[in-house]
């Protein structure tokens, strides 16, 4: 059932992304050009603007960066609006008389939301190195790079791998983290009556106010983690702990968020 | 015929009524099969089971059969829907003279009316 | 199978101090059709809403089929709720789908064919129908179900006449005939014929639960009759119609 429901999650998420990812592709190829444009040379070979070049270019940046904008707004408002019109909303009355368990409903979701930021971010990278100014020997000289790593892999790009694998790790968990604090904020909003809206907002500030306190009260100990990473020079260690320490944090206030969440659901749900 | 119910009775009993009427006006001839239930009841507009009970009624009376394969079937005795004819026909002039009676009527006066209203005809 | 459908046991529902039920005890058996009958704000929605998992009871035991509501309760519950819940950007067709895929006894091919016959093109997007195109769809998709237990929520209640026949004439034709239709409305008249049983909802209590037969017979009226006499007063009090 559980992956039944990601597979109607992820049909809706591509609904709505299936113009802002390639748009901001494709805006990220025509920026490339123009900027390449934008620079000419002269016959003595000396590097010049041309105004004409330049408000292209101006204009096509602009234009780029709106839509990577609108590509992240969306993916925060879609998230916020999958979860509240989809399961606090009026479409509520048909997802939860499916026969599914509260929790399932919160996890595809969420897992939803996780994938479409990340893959948003993804986008966003891959557009601007595609902006960058390059050659086809620049993306040969990259493959080759790449095959050079492989070839001579060693102790010290296990290590560096498994870095980078963290780092991802971290990024997911704490959007994860991020997305349930709104929908437990939402939820709690849905606890009354009236103004669910507007109490849901205020919700979410009295949990980030909370947050904060929190962190400042843990801060000494978390300070203590992340500057071993530079104080030590014993190899990769402290940087992992640090890593894993953070995603630890995390990983523990997103289930409280969680378990929060799906109890509203599972005792507390009143659809208006 | 439309299907008609009135306020203050069970409406398996009406059904069973205007079922009879329909077998009597030949309708449904005798011998010919009847609906099954659930469209009976859908014709009707109401519950299957209050249909079914008004079948139930028409086998006690005897105008319909119930067979293990075919579902039911209206009666083949002749002589049971005669019967049932002549009492409808009683009482429907029971009636008539009720209403005259009431109205302060003797049984000779309906009668001349009775012979007036067919010389019209 | 247990035999009884529906087990309430003494069901309370409180919003913040305010009671919805007070004490709701009922037993459904299989097979019926039963109309949940009562004036608006009576509780009709709030015992709904309990039966089929929206709403957690304050107090009180509820079983289907033996069982608590979760999964299980709600995989053989066929819900029409008041209002609409599909996502605009879905086809009918989209939402056949979907039950086929959450439902085991959703029987799509059924689903086309009560399409055909209520005049809805299910390849048609949802955001283009109109709303009466839309509530058939809904009907469709909760009749194409050969579910245990059907709630329809006031399914008759703002369409005209004749679009009431058809819906009824539609639950009739299309409803599972071992499972039980509990039927929610104040449109007496309209659905008295269809009713096995008459459940009646009066301020958050059942004040009558008996066979339509027996009431015509015992009173010499109409259910509609009685509920009329039953719920005048609060007419004249101008109060909830």
């Amino acid at each position: 059932m559980f992956g039944k429901l990601l597979k109607y999650d992820f049909r809706s998420m591509f609904k709505q992304f299936a113009f802002i990812w390639p748009a901001a592709l494709v805006l990220a190829l025509v920026n490339h050009f123009t900027m390449s444009a934008m620079t000419t040379v002269n016959g003595d070979g000396i590097l010049g603007t041309s105004t004409a070049g330049t408000t292209t270019a101006g204009i096509a940046m602009l234009v780029y960066v709106a839509i990577l904008l609108a590509m992240f707004i969306t993916a925060v408002v879609f998230t916020i609006q999958r979860f509240y019109k989809g399961v606090l909303g009026d479409e509520g009355y048909l997802m939860h008389t499916l026969p599914v368990r509260p929790w399932q409903l919160i996890g595809s979701k969420l897992l939803c939301a996780v994938v479409t930021t990340f893959l948003s971010v993804v986008v966003a990278v891959l557009s601007i190195l595609v902006i960058m100014p390059w050659s086809w020997r620049d993306i040969n000289a990259v493959f080759r790079a790449f095959g050079y790593l492989f070839s001579h892999w060693n102790m010290e790009t296990t290590q560096a791998m498994w870095g980078l694998l963290e780092l991802l790790l971290l990024m997911l968990v704490s959007f994860a983290t991020g997305f349930l604090q709104l929908y437990v904020s939402m939820s709690i909003g849905h606890l009354f009556s009236k103004n669910r809206v507007a109490l849901s907002v205020v919700a979410f500030i009295v949990i980030n106010a909370l947050m904060v306190a929190l962190m400042n009260a843990v801060l000494p100990w978390m300070e203590h983690v992340i500057v071993s990473v530079f104080a030590e020079t014993s190899g990769m260690w402290p940087y992992h702990r640090a890593v894993w320490t953070i995603i630890g944090v995390d990983f523990i206030i997103a289930a409280v968020y969680f378990a929060g969440t799906e109890y509203i659901l599972r005792r507390k749900l009143n659809l208006e | 015929m439309d299907w008609t119910f009135t306020e203050d009775r069970p409406i398996w009993q009406q059904l069973a009524e205007q079922l009879t009427l329909r077998i009597l006006k030949g309708e449904y001839p005798s011998g010919s099969r009847l609906p099954p239930v659930r469209e009976l009841a859908a014709l009707a507009g109401v519950n299957p089971n209050t249909m079914q009970r008004a079948l139930a009624q028409l086998e006690q009376d005897g105008l319909a059969v119930a067979n293990r394969t075919s579902g039911r079937t209206v009666t083949e005795d002749g002589e049971v829907i005669r019967r049932a004819r002549r009492e409808r026909a009683k009482s429907a002039v029971a009636g008539c003279l009720r209403i005259l009676e009431e109205l302060g009527y003797t049984k000779a006066d309906a009668l001349v009316y009775v012979k007036e209203e067919l010389s019209h005809e | 199978m247990n035999e009884l459908l529906v087990t309430c046991t003494g069901v309370v529902k409180r919003y913040g101090n305010k009671p919805a039920l007070s004490g709701v005890n009922l037993e459904l058996g299989r097979g019926r059709i039963v109309g949940l009958l009562g004036p608006n704000g009576s509780g009709k929605t709030t015992l709904i809403k309990i039966l089929c998992g929206l709403l957690q009871p304050t107090e009180g035991a509820v079983l289907i089929d033996g069982q608590t509501v979760g999964p299980y309760t709600k995989s053989v519950i066929s819900y029409l709720p008041d209002r609409m819940y599909f996502a605009d950007w879905m086809k009918a067709t989209d939402l056949f789908d979907l039950f086929a895929d959450f439902y085991k006894d959703f029987d799509k091919a059924r689903a086309m064919s009560m399409c055909a016959s209520l005049g809805v093109t299910p390849s048609d997007k949802l955001k283009t129908m109109s709303k009466g195109t839309k509530e058939k769809v809904q009907l469709v998709l909760v009749m194409a179900r050969k579910a245990q237990l059907y709630l329809l929520d006031e399914p008759i209640a703002g369409v005209d006449p004749a679009a009431r026949d058809f819906i009824l004439g539609t639950i009739l034709t299309n409803y599972n005939e071992a499972g039980t239709v509990l039927i929610s409305t104040h449109l007496i008249s309209d659905v008295e014929r269809v009713l096995d049983e008459a459940i009646f909802l009066k301020d958050g209590q059942i004040t009558l639960h008996d066979t339509v037969d027996n009431i015509r017979e015992r009173e010499g009226k109409s259910v509609d009759g009685l509920f009329r006499e039953i719920f005048r007063a609060r007419n004249y009090e101008g109060g909830a119609f």
